[in-house]
């Protein structure tokens, strides 16, 4: 395969970034050995901006560029859609609605919530479920996809196959992540996202300049695709991105988000919410990823524009000779107009995008894998010292199953397909949990259930085939939600004693008022803290 | 369930459906904000200027409106459900401290110098290794995270 000329000054962009890991990790690890709370959630003391720009970094995986400039060459300027659809009112439901509620029952790990709110034995299997769901399957699969990214973007760039890039690679992330744990992990991902943001930054304006301006950009543009390529809003009858298709997103993902903070999607928000100095360092962080996100993602979309006027092949049918396939355009782009310096550091963008998110994925798995079933099954009451060596053990563990995915697995949209669908269907009742006392144990245990079966037969047993995805979306959530609201009022309630204590640590908002009077006339009770 | 519905020790006034509506609307107004930031940039990249300066003006207005009310909405939400501060732990002796409670530096200062340390090296080596065109890009990117560092350092300051 040719290979990308790397020059010396790209080796001392790319050496010093590794060098710069390495040594942010050693910093910190005086202080991330001390105790769980200190490794895993970097003492309580982050604040919202860190947090933000580190959760933005996380939530940007190696796929992102060749997959949004892929989209950005198919549709136009109305990709952004694409994202704003999926995370836009999401994130700041979270910010507005959750953030302070999460933060204020002051959790080691989000699976402990379903022991709290729920209560009994029914509950401790859903927390361990969560717990090994998350950390033993998505976290593996996630930091998997994030491995076998990293050898996509080398492969072209470097030439190296597989294995030597995971010899590579991995030795680095297991050093900064398993000395420094998540303060390390948050440091290093804020400064991961500012030197994502100045790589995008100069590729977008080198781009608008090799194609003579703004202005000049948009007539090629017309005259390569026409009209639509430069409509702000996604039109009704797009093939890929129509409208309807972006507000199934958008509601797809955001009723239902902020009431659980570590869905099988992968995200790991619990980690960045309990480690805010306060409720209201959680809420901004929210906000503050929303915004470093949509940046960064909007300077990894709009050079894509340039590659459509460039290679117009981009555009073909897959079964035209002169075809080639859309998701290389930003790697073209690099290859075409990056200078030696500028190239190393686009490289170094591209792997920061991947090793946040596998650091983030790393610390978040081995929290809940140490808090939620070491801690509770195997070592009830050993010292904080053993704790944090088990989690060390714990990051280990998972990254060595995600060395098996990044070798078993060839697309990445297999296993992000895979993980998204079957996260979608149960989001309704991550609000129920929280805003309806009468929720109870067996609504969420159908809900985790529906979630898994319903789409599975919405999708591959019902005759669907011919459906519109969102259509079929639509269906799952409706059916779901029908169950879990069904099997809810079908069983009794949780106990009045566990009703309480949730009400007493979270003062939740919504329908609470039998659990509020209960909580106001009896006397002074010890609350889950 | 015997629900008692005792005033006394009222620790919550409402049920809080307002506040839910009010987070929701804001939820949007946020939303909405940020969106039109985006697609007005993007306009800006096709030069589109009349449409961009529109949505970006929508832009300043709707966030405005939002930095407005987020911190009396975020003050009523904690009326709500007020913060309490956990009790400060103990240092814990382990292998790798000697159980004194040193606190690490600031995270900012810390993304600061490093993000200055990594331009740094980019500018260096741009003048040692590139000429020209080569050499402009290179200093403008060491010297753009140059500046964020610094902003990094005075904003991170502020806050923290």
């Amino acid at each position: 395969m040719q290979t990308t000329q790397l020059e010396q000054i790209d080796w001392l962009v790319i050496g010093s970034y590794f060098v710069l890991l390495l040594a942010i990790g050693l910093y910190y690890r005086r202080f991330a050995g001390r105790s769980l709370e200190d490794f895993f959630l970097a003492g309580r003391r982050n604040s919202g901006w860190a947090n933000g720009l580190s959760y933005a970094a996380a939530m940007m995986n190696a796929d992102v560029a060749p997959a949004y400039s892929g989209f950005a060459v198919a549709t136009g300027v109305f990709v952004c859609w694409f994202y704003l659809s999926r995370f836009g009112i999401a994130l700041f439901i979270g910010a507005m609605l959750f953030a302070v509620f999460w933060r204020r029952l002051n959790l080691f790990t989000t699976p402990e919530f379903y022991e709290l709110r729920f209560g009994g034995l029914a509950s401790r299997i859903i927390r361990t479920w969560v717990a090994l769901k998350s950390s033993l399957l998505a976290m593996v699969a996630w930091t998997g996809t994030g491995l076998l990214a990293i050898y996509k973007i080398s492969e072209p760039v470097l030439g190296t196959d597989k294995t030597t890039t995971l010899l590579v690679v991995i030795p680095v992330v297991l050093a900064y992540v398993m000395v420094s744990g998540f303060s390390g992990v948050v440091t290093t991902a804020s400064i991961q996202t500012l030197i994502m943001f100045v790589g995008s930054a100069m590729l977008c304006g080198i781009v608008l300049f090799e194609m003579g301006g703004p202005a000049t950009l948009a007539t090629k543009l017309q005259d390569v695709v026409g009209d639509t390529a430069l409509q702000g809003i996604p039109p009704a009858d797009h093939t890929i991105l129509p409208i309807a298709a972006a507000l199934a997103w958008m509601i797809g993902t955001s009723i239902g988000y902020g009431g659980d903070t570590a869905p099988l999607g992968g995200a790991m928000e619990g980690q960045y919410l309990f480690s805010s100095k306060n409720t209201r360092e959680a809420s901004k962080m929210y906000i503050v990823a929303e915004v470093a996100l949509f940046v960064l993602l909007l300077l990894v979309t709009l050079p894509s524009l340039g590659a459509v006027v460039e290679w117009p092949e981009l555009r073909l049918p897959i079964d035209d000779p002169s075809h080639i396939d859309r998701e290389k355009a930003y790697g073209l782009l690099m290859s075409k107009f990056l200078p030696p310096g500028m190239l190393g550091l686009l490289f170094v963008t591209m792997l920061a995008s991947v090793m946040s998110t596998i650091g983030s994925n790393l610390t978040f798995g081995a929290q809940v894998l140490v808090n939620d079933v070491y801690r509770c099954y195997v070592r009830p009451q050993a010292s904080q010292r053993h704790y944090v060596w088990v989690g060390r053990f714990a990051i280990a563990l998972i990254l060595a199953l995600a060395i098996v995915v990044a070798y078993r697995v060839e697309l990445i949209f297999d296993v992000a397909a895979f993980m998204v669908a079957a996260a979608s269907a149960e989001m309704p009742a991550n609000w129920a949990q929280w805003w309806w006392w009468r929720f109870n144990r067996w609504g969420r245990i159908s809900a985790s259930l529906g979630g898994i079966v319903i789409p599975a037969l919405v999708w591959f047993v019902l005759p669907t085939a011919s459906w519109a995805w969102w259509d079929k979306t639509y269906l799952v959530i409706a059916v779901n939600t029908g169950v879990w609201i069904w099997v809810t009022l079908l069983t009794p309630a949780d106990s009045p004693e566990v009703l309480e204590r949730f009400y007493r640590a979270a003062r939740p908002l919504g329908a609470w008022r039998p659990v509020r009077d209960l909580a106001e006339g009896t006397v002074e009770k010890e609350t889950c803290q | 369930m015997s629900m008692n519905n005792s005033v006394k020790n009222i620790i919550d006034p409402g049920n809080g459906f307002g506040l839910i509506l009010v987070g929701l609307a804001l939820s949007l107004l946020g939303a909405a904000s940020v969106a039109l930031m985006v697609i007005g940039l993007s306009y800006v990249y096709v030069g589109y200027y009349q449409r961009a300066v529109l949505l970006l003006a929508g832009y300043v207005f709707c966030g405005g409106i939002f930095l407005k009310t987020y911190g009396p909405y975020l003050q009523r939400l904690e009326n709500h459900a007020p913060w309490k501060k956990p009790a400060e732990r103990q240092p814990v002796t382990t292998a790798d401290n000697d159980g004194t409670d040193a606190q690490p530096l600031p995270a900012n200062v810390i993304i600061a110098l490093a993000t200055a340390a990594y331009g740094l090296i980019i500018v260096s080596g741009g003048i040692i290794w590139t000429r020209g065109e080569d050499l402009v890009l290179n200093l403008i990117a060491g010297s753009s995270l140059l500046g964020i560092a610094a902003i990094v350092w005075i904003a991170g300051g502020r806050r923290d």
